[in-house]
């Protein structure tokens, strides 16, 4: 189509013949744009310049004049350009200059794919598509493809300003060159087909039960793989996971949950050169996919937290604690690190039940808990075991250990701070009638020196607990690591 | 140093010849799958590339726009343009293009190695592109050849057919 023709088209006609009191554009500002006569506009490459204007950022319409001719005068004072045809206009659109594009078409074919390059070449510039009024269905679809917002005509006044006056909801970027792919390499740009896409959806489902963070990053992976995304960086609430380079993201989707907004997957450039067609149509699907996991891992981690967690103190039970002394000294045995379990209980706990009653005991035991919590390090394992009986798994997160090395002091410097704390600690819940000041016992064991196993662990931790009792409480007692199997 | 060619052509379009031909002769690739990804690719890349091979089958016609578009960005690149049966050679193909409009004519390019179809391209003058002719016409068969060959088939097409039926035309 070539300039002329374009500045012939019907667009701009029918709204001039809409009534002033709609505010049609009925006339044309002094900036109105012109087709240049001659060569330029028969170029493939013409882009008809407007008047240069300082100020807010340029205009490029890429359609007919007629639509140029009415955005130059709804923003006198805006410098609008038009390119009549749609690759001068992707060409033109590079220029930084130009903060918004307008793409006339019906939003099928050309229009669509012409968005989606657009937004492939700037994430930043403010894209709004301006469609025939029988075909805002597929007008939406230009938003789905990358479009910001869209028009429809004829052109309104208070519309433009509304639309072209919101801010783009893609983020700025800066592209860097690119360099072709060699041969040996993938000669297609996109990564897996569907059904690789499927697989590892499956895989990325099955996995679930590993917690939210490793399912984002697997999810994460997928998407980078299936888009041929040099990275893809995942934000939902407060976690982050991303993968490859994400220091130029090109395409974002949000994520929402039950209709707010807990963030959003993006993804870097593409590896291969530009991202195939329908590439933001497939990340929206995928966003939805995504979306669904989380909150499902979310949903489960809730119930697991709930299954493992003690009523009245809010720590760890006894069942998370067994699974996570097995787990810890499988890990101590494959790193040659070290795991140390410490047992507690309060001294003549009993009394306090039968004295001030159960309630105040329960207060009592919650207030340890505050206590213990606030006392060991975040990498520990703080647990009720049940009754006024705690354990903490002391793991190895200082060095693995050499040859020749001793019976760690550390994990005993812990547990006398902790028993000292409750010596010192002034227990509002018992009043002024506590029948006995609050002390503790503890026991000590660690691995591999007082067990190789977590029974033999428990068995040494307890045994140096009775010592403790029996020795005349208020201490912590080391295992004499008489417990201890021989190494296999 | 490879040869760099981009490859702008459908994802489902039977380009099996030219990726073969692509490996073979080790080059590095840029594949577009229409010509709106090309313009991207033209604005954002490196350097340019020494050869282009346009599928113009499923080209519309604002696609054809792709041609003046490489020309002004990389005056350099030779361009091949096959598989275009549904529209016509543009009226004025820039310089450097040779134009394929029958597979037999795509197959006998491919049969040259890289420099070979850039040096031809390069030797077509300015503001001419060339086409190759119908099936079964001697100047495919001209093609056919290694680079002496080649540069009289370029002389036959540049206005010594003697097949008045199906001219090949100068733009």
């Amino acid at each position: 189509m070539s300039a002329n023709a374009a500045a012939q088209a019907v667009r701009f006609a029918s709204s001039r013949s809409r009534s002033r009191d709609r505010r049609g554009l009925t006339g044309l500002s002094n900036h109105a744009v012109r087709p240049a006569a001659g060569d330029e506009a028969r170029s493939a490459a013409a882009v008809i310049r407007g008047a240069m204007i300082h100020g807010e950022p340029d205009v490029l319409v890429i359609g007919s004049q007629a639509v140029a001719d009415a955005v130059a005068a709804a923003f006198p004072h805006r410098r609008v350009d038009y390119a009549p045809r749609p690759l001068a206009g992707l060409w033109a659109v590079a220029e930084e200059r130009y903060g918004v594009v307008i793409v006339e078409g019906d939003s099928t074919g050309w229009q669509l794919r012409l968005i989606e390059s657009i937004r492939g070449l700037r994430a930043d510039v403010h894209l709004v598509a301006v469609s025939p009024a029988t075909s805002e269905p597929s007008a939406r679809i230009a938003v789905e493809r990358g479009a910001d917002d869209y028009l429809l005509l004829p052109l309104l006044v208070e519309e433009l300003e509304r639309v072209l006056r919101r801010p783009s909801r893609t983020r700025p970027q800066n592209h860097p060159p690119m360099r072709p792919v060699h041969s040996g390499e993938p000669h297609r740009m996109a990564g897996g087909g569907p059904s690789d896409d499927l697989v590892q959806l499956a895989q990325v489902l099955q996995s679930l039960d590993d917690g939210v963070q490793p399912m984002l990053r697997r999810f994460a992976s997928l998407l980078m793989e299936s888009f041929g995304a040099a990275g893809v960086k995942i934000r939902a609430d407060a976690l982050v996971e991303s993968v490859g380079d994400v220091e130029e993201i090109v395409l974002v989707e949000p994520l929402r949950h039950c209709s707010s907004l807990i963030g959003e997957v993006g993804l870097g450039r593409s590896a291969m050169g530009t991202y195939a067609a329908g590439a933001a149509q497939r990340l929206t699907a995928m966003a939805r996919i995504l979306e669904l996991a989380y909150a499902l891992v979310r949903q489960q981690c809730e119930l697991r937290d709930l299954a493992w967690s003690d009523d009245l103190t809010g720590l760890r039970n006894r069942r998370y604690f067994d699974q996570r002394l097995s787990e810890l000294v499988e890990h101590a045995r494959t790193e040659r690190g070290r795991v140390t379990v410490v047992l507690f209980d309060v001294d003549g706990f009993k009394q306090y039940n039968d004295v001030l009653g159960h309630q105040v005991g329960d207060r009592l035991i919650q207030e340890i808990a505050q206590l213990l919590t606030r006392t060991c390090r975040e990498t520990d394992v703080v647990a009720r075991r049940g009754g006024d009986e705690f354990a903490v798994i002391l793991w190895d997160a200082e060095k693995p250990r050499v040859p020749g090395s001793q019976h760690p002091s550390a994990p005993e410097v812990l547990a006398d701070r902790f028993a000292r704390v409750i010596e010192a600690h002034e227990f509002q819940c018992l009043g002024p009638s506590a029948p006995a000041p609050v002390t503790i016992s503890g026991g000590l064991a660690s691995y591999p020196w007082d067990g190789r196993t977590p029974e033999e662990l428990l068995i040494a931790a307890d045994e140096a607990l009775l010592r403790a009792k029996r020795n005349g409480k208020n201490c912590i007692q080391l295992s004499d690591g008489g417990t201890a199997s021989p190494e296999s | 140093m490879s040869t760099a060619v981009l490859h702008v052509a459908a994802a489902d379009d039977s380009s099996t010849a030219i990726a073969a031909w692509l490996e073979t002769h080790g080059c590095a690739c840029w594949w577009c799958a229409d010509a709106f990804e090309a313009v991207v690719l033209l604005r954002k890349a490196a350097e340019p590339a020494d050869l282009a091979f346009l599928s113009t089958d499923r080209f519309s016609a604002a696609e054809m726009d792709l041609f003046p578009l490489i020309a002004t960005a990389w005056p350099g690149t030779a361009v091949v343009a096959y598989g275009g049966g549904r529209l016509a050679a543009p009226a004025a193909l820039p310089r450097g293009t040779i134009w394929c409009d029958t597979q037999a004519a795509l197959q006998a390019v491919l049969r040259l190695a890289p420099a070979e179809i850039i040096r031809h391209a390069s030797s077509l003058g300015a503001a001419q592109g060339i086409r190759t002719a119908s099936p079964g016409s001697e100047r495919v068969g001209g093609f056919d050849a290694a680079a002496g060959v080649l540069r009289s088939a370029s002389a036959d097409i540049m206005g010594h057919s003697r097949h008045a039926a199906a001219p090949v035309e100068r733009a």
